[in-house]
């Protein structure tokens, strides 16, 4: 067929698509950078293009690009729940706590049954501060989230100084999973403001079992021991801290503490004896 | 320089008057920082991976007032999107009239 004399003919190669399937095989293939390459310089605006740039940026930690590819995203698709989900988490790892909450927010109103969102919006919320809002939070998450939403409400709980009912909410999580480090890190810091020295060694040796280097742990029992007078033992664990954490100032105070108090102990009453004899 | 004999300090060199003083004996211990942590919350929470490509949804525009109108046609549906295919676009010659205005190049020389 000729081409009419009064037309002018342009074709164009679809570029756009080989580039999103050359990316994924190469990203699945793990050539992360190499697969964002074929994504950098798009030829036209697609919104598949940009999320799966978002995803592999997301992947390679580059958080705040992945946040401008979202956005690219939302812009053109703000129906788009998922994309306005992925931009949030984006923006909470980028320390942007305030603007994640929003756009936490958003996809809660797209999509009211999303859990991850109120968890994910309770977690922000706790960064700001706004420690009611984020208790509303994750008290709004169904029974399938309970697990993460008990943790949050507990933390909450903990920060509003409600001490007896964060307890109640670790101990919950505790029957279900003994071996969350992080709640017990929690129920060590909560006792030690309560000044509850017993359930204060409890935690922090059902701590040391689980991870032997916990400094939370090793802190917490270094603690009753300098509270108990009890020199040797507090010496040994800030000893050990020190040796974790070189730059733990209070340890090494608190090694020099309870040596010194050790040889007081020790050689004070002997030297005085001899001094008068 | 032990600490026990750091105490150990004599008055007028009279050992009766022999003290242990209140030297770094005093010297409190400090408090440890507990902090209070929820990086468990943030290890639920991953991006969501797209499938494909987002389907097309229609949003049906408000109703701004009650009045009848006429159906309207039917949008033709979409052709699925083929990778390989090529697209043209066709742009009529064009050349100005002496009255300032555009017509088709054909039309110009059928005049």
């Amino acid at each position: 067929m000729t081409t009419p004399a009064n037309v002018i003919e342009i074709s164009v190669q679809p570029g756009v698509q080989a580039h999103i399937d050359a990316a994924m095989a190469l990203r699945s293939s793990g050539h992360l950078e190499v697969a964002l390459r074929a994504l950098s310089n798009p030829t036209e605006y697609d919104s598949y293009l940009y999320t799966v740039r978002g995803e592999i940026e997301f992947a390679l930690g580059r958080f705040h690009d992945a946040a401008l590819s979202y956005f690219a995203v939302v812009q053109s698709e703000p129906d788009n729940a998922d994309a306005h989900y992925n931009l949030a988490l984006c923006l909470q790892r980028s320390d942007r706590w305030d603007a994640s909450c929003q756009a936490f927010e958003r996809v809660l109103r797209l999509d009211p049954g999303r859990d991850a969102a109120r968890i994910g919006l309770g977690a922000s919320l706790l960064y700001l501060n706004r420690l009611d809002n984020a208790l509303s939070a994750f008290q709004h998450c169904s029974d399938a989230c309970q697990g993460p939403a008990q943790f949050g409400k507990a933390v909450a709980l903990q920060l509003l100084h409600r001490f007896g009912e964060a307890e109640s909410a670790y101990e919950a999580l505790l029957a279900s999973d003994p071996d969350s480090q992080e709640t017990l890190s929690n129920l060590i810091a909560l006792h030690v403001e309560t000044g509850d020295l017993d359930r204060v060694r409890e935690y922090s040796q059902r701590l040391l079992k689980l991870s032997p280097q916990s400094p939370a742990a090793l802190q917490g029992l270094a603690t009753v021991a300098l509270e108990r007078q009890d020199h040797h033992a507090a010496a040994r664990y800030c000893d050990r801290i020190v040796e974790l954490a070189p730059d733990c100032l209070e340890a090494w105070h608190n090694l020099r503490v309870a040596l010194d108090r050790i040889l007081n102990a020790f050689s004070a009453p002997k030297l005085l004896e001899e001094v008068k004899s | 320089m032990p600490g026990a004999l750091r105490q150990l300090t004599t008055r007028n060199d009279n050992l009766d008057s022999i003290e242990l003083s209140a030297g770094p004996l005093s010297e409190q211990a400090r408090d440890f920082h507990f902090a209070v942590t929820w990086v468990t919350l943030f290890t639920q929470l991953d991006p969501i991976e797209a499938s494909g490509r987002r389907p097309k949804v229609d949003t049906p525009s408000p109703v701004l007032a009650l009045v009848p109108v006429a159906p309207m046609p039917l949008a033709a549906p979409r052709p699925e999107r083929d990778p390989n295919a090529g697209w043209e676009m066709t742009v009529p010659k064009m050349i100005r009239t002496e009255d300032g205005n555009f017509a088709p190049a054909e039309s110009e020389r059928g005049s």
